[in-house]
């Protein structure tokens, strides 16, 4: 019967994460292109984009993205070629895999406590229909390969209780989350520290009788890592400072005058007791904290800084999953004891977890939290769970009206979500995940020898990946000619200018509107419309539509 | 050594509140029109727009529940109009708020204790732990009551002349009469008279008292059932009592309020239908109306608004967004209630699981009472808000005292007394800490940090006005800091017949409010110096710095006791 349950949750998991997959999210990202477009060229050369042999960690933007994401698209790129659904389906697959293998790690977790015998399919169910781990499952999101592996990692070192020689595995595991994502050196080290804690004797008794495989475990662990660990001190890691939120200190000018309000100065008793950096730095943590526990990140906003990040208008659980999540809190409460040693983790990983997004410069953050995402849909399931057992307890005719009522709420909030995806998401945010270069290089690749020049507005999006990805262009030509730029800010992205006779460069349309024998690419915002429509001097080749119907990028011909 | 504590504690909720009551924060236009009315009451038996004893009061057309107005009366009548008895009789109420909190957690531990004293008894050495039960136990209500006389958003209410804060010691009385009643049934008369009076004093306590009503009900309709004779003669009573409110609420007044704050006010959720329609193709198709309607959209909103009541910004750092209804950088609790609350909200949950009935009830109840303590305030479109969700500070604090008190259980079987002591003294530095970082912020800084939440400024300038030779000339004053006239009106005690023959109410605004332009010689208006100037010859004009021109002949600059720049008063 479990087997049959899971394999019908499998499936319903495995048809959320790749419906229309390579066309929702409705445009691929720069990253998703470089991603791809850099696993191309190791499968064609073993050289990334810049002709480095091999790299763990990939320049890419200047970004220096860590590798394994990349090496797991290498083989999907192989066989499906180069496109949205190779790029995409490596997440899509190990967020698959994730749903699995949480049924394993609750089955270790719970498989002493007879009373908890369904708690295993129930949060593999709710994992499975979870608008977060769909929502990163579906794109080329680096961190839910990085939690799958975590949860790999845990899968084994509870198997390692048992038999030793999982640990190995378990290392390993672990270890490939730190080449897989960049906030997974302190997300793992959070599962890590816990898993040790929780498990402090088992794991003692593991340390003094299999000394040899421990220390290879760690060995094992320390070598993968040490590129990372490398770059870390080596300043390919600066952004860490751009996002930390310690750099982030009040403006002096603001709290002067504060201060003045009472006459205080920085230095006084009464500044360091009530005013000082330190709480403030304080606050603002624990209020980072609060905000992913808030109702409003959780069920009706999610991540309401970057939209690229969330379903829009809707948390990262369901409006019904509100009334899980208070049943969840009761059910965990009555539950936690030292020896209860699954609540217990669950528990201390839930507040643990956020720890990434927290000690970054935004307020919340969908992404460097995501961990959450499996100690919340556990406390969902114990939420769940308590209601069957309560229901299971009343009278038969109030029995049933209660499941019926649990059940109508919940796919009605359910399907509400499924149309905010499905529906909504392409046309809502197609701007915000950068839509239209597919479209553009469909426009220009065939006409690109016509001009002696091209130019294409220079933006964030990174235009220049696009044409490398759409074009399939020869990785071992371009290595010889990538010509990166360096980003104007310390520790900032750089840019790609040239290539060949495009040119990635800023607009000016007031400047470049007489350039002739030259084709133009950009938003209505860089060159307008009233100013490029005359027949006479231009020729409107293209314009490139969002699905709401605005203009995204028009392509314009210069007249001679 | 119980009773001194708890005589200590409300002294000190007492100090917390009457303390500079009359001056700190300034008085602002709600507590000069309760103020007002009540004298004109007084003098006329009308209240200011000459409604003979209204029981919601007109004012600025937003239909203020009454009682409270009839309550600060006789304090008017003995200490005539001014600041004191405006604002004595909800601190006054307030204090009584901590007592009423003290014996209604004592009602809840007492039960708690008669079953946990009967489970105990079965262990070996019962003797010992029950005396030390009986000790903690004992501290609980203790805890309760302190937390009430020092949180932040108890003590914010309670300054000033607060409808709402009224209300929450009322709805808290009617619940401690309630489980006194559960033993001796004359207490359900008092329980509720209490909940009656508390729905004539806040428009919140509507939502929230049935809400409290329907929990009581579930809980405990066993035996009630088994005691129903006792009960018919006070709820008749009691809808006896309820029978003018209802038929009045059939009039403007219950229209009024609705309108304007609540949530259908708020144009937000309307937008969003019409733009996830749009995002269908099919504007008018089947699925897009289905998905995206009113009942759906607004449903969701008032959802949102319920749940950011518990978000911890609110709680615990930043509290309301409204500057009138916070202190800065102060949440609505203390940071260290993160620890109590977190303890004491496991604990509660916790006990509810044990087999003993009667245990669970009582922390059923304010369970339930948490749960919906906010929805009255979430019917309207500013959330969260304080003030309308206000009553949320006594189950809030009760759990949190409950909290502390399991903190203190655990170390007292926990530590040896060396130990013991230290971390006595670690928590009790903590506590004090945030107590006097609180106080610190409230009066060092709130009135200067946010000089525009109360009416500063206002009782000097018509102190000047008055004392100022010429008093025949017309003045005009600037509208800029909310509803003037009243102020002026409170201050000059100017004869309430007098104003009720003179004066008109503007039309609603957007909002639903309205205010008065002119009586006698007083005019209140946005100024337009440039054309004032020549409308208005020979008059006193009251602007804002920014209204008044650097070159127009300035005799007076008002400050408020804040220090803040006012007005600039011209004689022109």
């Amino acid at each position: 019967m479990k087997k049959y349950l899971l394999i019908g949750i499998i499936i319903i998991a495995t048809v959320l994460r790749l419906w229309h997959l390579n066309i929702n999210p409705p445009s691929l990202t720069p990253d998703e292109a470089a991603l791809g477009y850099n696993a191309y060229s190791i499968l064609k050369t073993g050289r990334d984009e810049y002709g480095t042999f091999m790299p763990i960690i990939f320049k890419s933007f200047g970004d220096y993205k860590p590798g394994f994401y990349i090496y797991t698209t290498v083989p999907f790129v192989a066989v499906f070629g180069l496109n949205e659904w190779s790029v995409r389906l490596p997440s899509a697959v190990a967020g698959i895999l994730a749903v699995f293998l949480l049924y394993k790690i609750m089955q270790l977790l719970f498989e002493k406590n007879e009373t908890f015998s369904s708690l295993p399919i129930i949060s593999t169910f709710l994992l499975a229909i979870s608008p977060w781990h769909i929502y990163f499952s579906r794109g080329a999101w680096e961190i839910n390969l990085s939690l799958t592996l975590t949860l790999l990692g845990i899968f084994f070192f509870l198997k390692s209780l048992k038999d030793s020689k999982f640990l190995f595995f378990s290392a390993l595991s672990f270890a490939l989350t730190l080449i897989t994502y960049q906030g997974a050196k302190l997300s793992t080290a959070i599962v890590i520290l816990l898993l040790g804690i929780m498990f402090w004797k088992e794991s003692f008794s593991l340390i003094t009788k299999h000394i040899k495989t421990v220390s290879l475990s760690i060995v094992l662990l320390l070598l993968i890592s040490t590129p990372i660990i490398f770059s870390f001190f080596g300043g390919q890691t600066g952004r860490l400072a751009v996002f930390s939120v310690f750099s982030y200190r009040r403006p002096t000018q603001s709290l002067t005058a504060f201060l003045n309000q009472s006459s205080e100065k920085v230095g006084d008793v009464s500044y360091y007791l009530f005013h000082s950096e330190a709480l403030n730095f304080g606050r603002g943590i624990m209020g980072r904290w609060f905000n992913h526990f808030s109702g409003k990140f959780l069920f009706f906003e999610g991540d309401w800084e970057n939209p690229k990040q969330t379903t829009p208008y809707h948390g990262v659980l369901t409006i019904a999953d509100i009334f899980l999540f208070i049943s969840g809190l009761y059910f965990l409460a009555k539950n936690l004891t030292l020896k209860n040693k699954g609540i217990l983790f669950v528990f201390l990983w839930l507040i643990l977890a956020p720890l990434p997004a927290v000690l970054s410069r935004d307020q919340v953050h969908a992404v460097r939290s995501f961990n959450m995402v499996i100690p919340l849909t556990i406390l969902l399931a114990l939420g769940l769970f308590h209601f069957i057992e309560l229901f299971n307890s009343f009278k038969k005719g109030i029995k049933a009206t209660c499941y019926v009522l649990l059940v109508t709420c919940y796919s009605l909030s359910y399907i509400y979500f499924l149309d905010l995806y499905f529906v909504h998401l392409p046309v809502h945010n197609a701007q915000v995940w950068d839509y239209g270069y597919k479209q553009i290089v469909q426009d220009v690749a065939p006409i690109q020898n016509n001009y002696a020049k091209i130019r294409v507005q220079q933006s964030y999006a990174q235009p220049y990946i696009f044409f490398l990805f759409y074009e399939k262009y020869d990785p071992a030509t371009y290595q010889k000619k990538a010509a990166y730029v360096e980003g104007e800010y310390k520790n900032d992205v750089g840019k790609i200018e040239h290539l060949d006779n495009l040119c990635f460069c800023p607009i000016d349309w007031s400047v470049n509107r007489g350039d002739t024998d030259t084709l133009f690419v950009a938003d209505e915002l860089h060159m307008p419309t009233s100013d490029s429509n005359d027949p006479n001097l231009f020729n409107v080749l293209d314009t490139i539509k969002y699905p709401n119907g605005f203009t995204a990028f028009r392509v314009v011909e210069v007249k001679k | 050594m119980k009773k001194i504590l708890l005589v200590g504690i409300i002294l000190l909720a007492f100090v917390l509140r009457f303390y500079k009551l009359n001056t700190y924060p300034a008085l602002n236009a709600d507590e000069a029109a309760i103020g007002y009315n009540a004298y004109s009451l007084l003098q006329t038996g009308k209240d200011e727009h000459g409604n003979p004893w209204p029981i919601h009061f007109q004012s600025f057309n937003d239909y203020k529940p009454g009682l409270y107005v009839y309550i600060v009366m006789p304090f008017v009548a003995i200490l005539g109009l001014n600041e004191w008895p405006v604002r004595m009789p909800g601190a006054m109420m307030g204090v009584l708020t901590v007592l009423i909190v003290y014996l209604l957690t004592q009602e809840l531990s007492l039960q708690w204790m008669k079953s946990l004293s009967q489970s105990l008894s079965l262990r070996e050495n019962k003797k010992k732990k029950f005396l030390e039960l009986d000790l903690n136990f004992g501290c609980f209500p203790l805890f309760s009551a302190f937390f009430i006389a020092i949180s932040p958003w108890h003590i914010h209410f309670s300054r000033g002349g607060w409808e709402v804060n009224v209300a929450t010691f009322f709805i808290t009385l009617g619940l401690w009469a309630f489980l006194k009643g559960l033993k001796n049934p004359k207490y359900f008369l008092l329980s509720f008279l209490a909940f009656v009076f508390s729905l004539y004093t806040y428009h919140a306590a509507r939502i929230i008292v049935p809400l409290l009503g329907v929990g009581l009900l579930v809980i405990y309709w066993k035996e009630l059932l088994s005691k129903w004779k006792k009960l018919v003669l006070p709820i008749l009573l009691a809808l006896l009592v309820l029978l003018p409110l209802a038929f009045d609420l059939l009039g403007p007044a219950g229209i009024s309020r609705a309108a304007g704050v609540g949530l259908f006010a708020d144009p937000g959720p309307k937008n969003r239908i019409n733009e996830l329609r749009g995002e269908h193709g099919d504007y008018e198709s089947t699925v897009a109306i289905l998905f995206h309607n009113k009942a759906v959209n607004y449903g969701i909103a008032f959802l949102e608004n319920w749940v950011s009541h518990y978000h911890g910004e609110f709680l615990f750092l930043s509290g309301d967004a409204i500057q009138r209804n916070k202190v800065p950088e102060t949440g609505e609790l203390y940071l260290f209630e993160i620890l109590t609350l977190g303890i004491g909200l496991f604990a509660f949950f916790n006990e509810i699981n044990k087999k003993q009935k009667t245990i669970s009830r009582g922390m059923e109840i304010i369970l339930w009472w948490l749960l919906i303590a906010p929805t009255a305030a979430a019917l309207t479109f500013q959330s969260p808000h304080a003030l309308r969700s206000e009553n949320m500070v006594i189950p809030l604090e009760i759990i949190s005292a409950f909290g502390l008190f399991k903190i203190v259980e655990f170390l007292h079987r926990k530590l040896r007394k060396n130990l013991l002591f230290t971390a006595f003294c670690l928590l009790f530095i903590l506590i004090s800490w945030n107590f006097a970082r609180y106080l610190h912020l409230y009066y060092n800084h709130m009135s200067k940090e946010y000089p525009y939440s109360s009416q500063y400024g206002v009782k000097e300038l018509v102190d000047y006005i008055q004392s100022s030779p010429d008093n025949s000339k017309n003045v005009v004053v600037t509208t800029r800091y909310d509803q003037p006239y009243i102020l002026f009106l409170f201050y000059m005690k100017y004869p309430p017949e007098q104003f009720q023959k003179d004066h008109v109410l503007t039309p609603k605004d957007q909002f639903g409010f309205s205010t008065v332009n002119h009586f006698d010689r007083y005019y209140f208006q946005p100024i337009d110096f440039g054309n004032l100037k020549t409308q208005m010859p020979g008059s006193l004009i009251a602007g804002t710095k920014e209204e008044i021109p650097k070159e127009a002949n300035v005799i007076k600059k008002v400050y408020g006791t804040n220090g803040f720049e006012y007005f600039d008063i011209v004689a022109n």
